[in-house]
């Protein structure tokens, strides 16, 4: 599984990048943007199975990403996982309105992780 | 938390419960709260870190982080596990993303009372003999911790917005007589 990460924060990516891999989960290469400007950018070239994407961002935040790639024909379709501290707030409740298939809340633990990427395997395997 | 007031208990119990689940759950560390300090001003004199955020909604203010440089690095090198012996970009980004998760999840835990509040990027700067003020001379509250021999504060000032609701001004004055000195 190909990922892209996109927060603003290096620190949370490389971090992000390092609990994936410790939770034992098949990932192939992992791409970083820094916001959702550069996630979009990053898009034209690289093709992931899964972004993995910060709400609260400078630039473009993680709703706007969201609805760009909702309006994408090409990009509609990839599933989205939203990053937030803002647990069972109104922005996360949004983002699941504008289709993000699940939500991380941060400070993020690998068992969530785990348990967010298996219940995306298990919706890709009953849909494909 | 069962207190349906904003008083300086509350604050302190969402502040030390979030400040703890962070260490925690991304740096695997055990932290202590210490005695509160209300109405401190927030001073790094010698070298250090300040991180701050703003708060909005019903209630306004900041949010943020302080701590001298050595905290700082071991803070980083403890997240990213790797040793920063200097403040450099990576330290204040970790700084930054530590006080953006711990005021984020004090800010939800004390939504219930203030109603929803939104919360701004983070902006951390490092240098020396920084204190920090406000146009409105708001009162700042400090929540001092430690671990393995380093200390840090996490600050909050928050106020009532410009309308002020029902609640937020019974919260505001009850907030308000819990400041006062003894």
């Amino acid at each position: 599984m190909d990922i892209l990460i996109v927060d603003d924060s290096l620190v949370l990516r490389k971090i992000l990048q390092r609990v994936i891999r410790n939770a034992g989960i098949n990932v192939g290469q992992i791409q970083e943007a820094g916001d959702g400007q550069a996630a979009l950018q990053c898009l034209d070239a690289f093709k992931p199975d899964l972004i993995l994407s910060d709400i609260n961002m400078p630039i473009m935040d993680g709703l706007e990403l969201l609805k760009r790639l909702k309006a994408s024909d090409s990009l509609k379709s990839l599933p989205v996982i939203m990053i937030s501290t803002e647990a069972s707030t109104e922005r996360v409740m949004e983002s699941i309105k504008l289709g993000a298939c699940n939500f991380i809340r941060k400070p993020f633990i690998e068992d969530d992780i785990r348990e967010k990427f298996d219940s995306l395997a298990k919706t890709t395997v009953r849909k494909g | 938390m069962t207190t349906q007031k904003l008083d300086l208990n509350c604050l302190t119990e969402a502040m030390s419960a979030a400040a703890l689940e962070v260490f925690g759950s991304m740096m695997g560390i055990a932290i202590e709260p210490e005695k509160i300090e209300p109405g401190q001003a927030t001073a790094v004199k010698d070298h250090g870190v300040l991180s701050l955020l703003g708060i909005t909604g019903e209630w306004t203010g900041n949010g943020g982080l302080s701590c001298s440089a050595d905290c700082a690095c071991w803070m980083a090198s403890q997240m990213m596990l790797c040793e920063f012996p200097e403040v450099n970009d990576e330290v204040r980004d970790a700084v930054g993303e530590i006080t953006n998760m711990i005021v984020g999840s004090f800010k939800n835990s004390i939504s219930n009372l203030t109603g929803p509040l939104g919360m701004s990027t983070p902006t951390v700067i490092s240098g020396q003999g920084m204190t920090t003020t406000n146009s409105e001379s708001r009162e700042w509250i400090a929540f001092p911790f430690h671990s393995e021999g380093h200390s840090f504060r996490m600050i909050v000032q928050l106020q009532p917005a410009g309308r002020v609701t029902s609640r937020a001004h019974d919260a505001m004055q009850h907030l308000h007589g819990a400041l006062q000195p003894a």
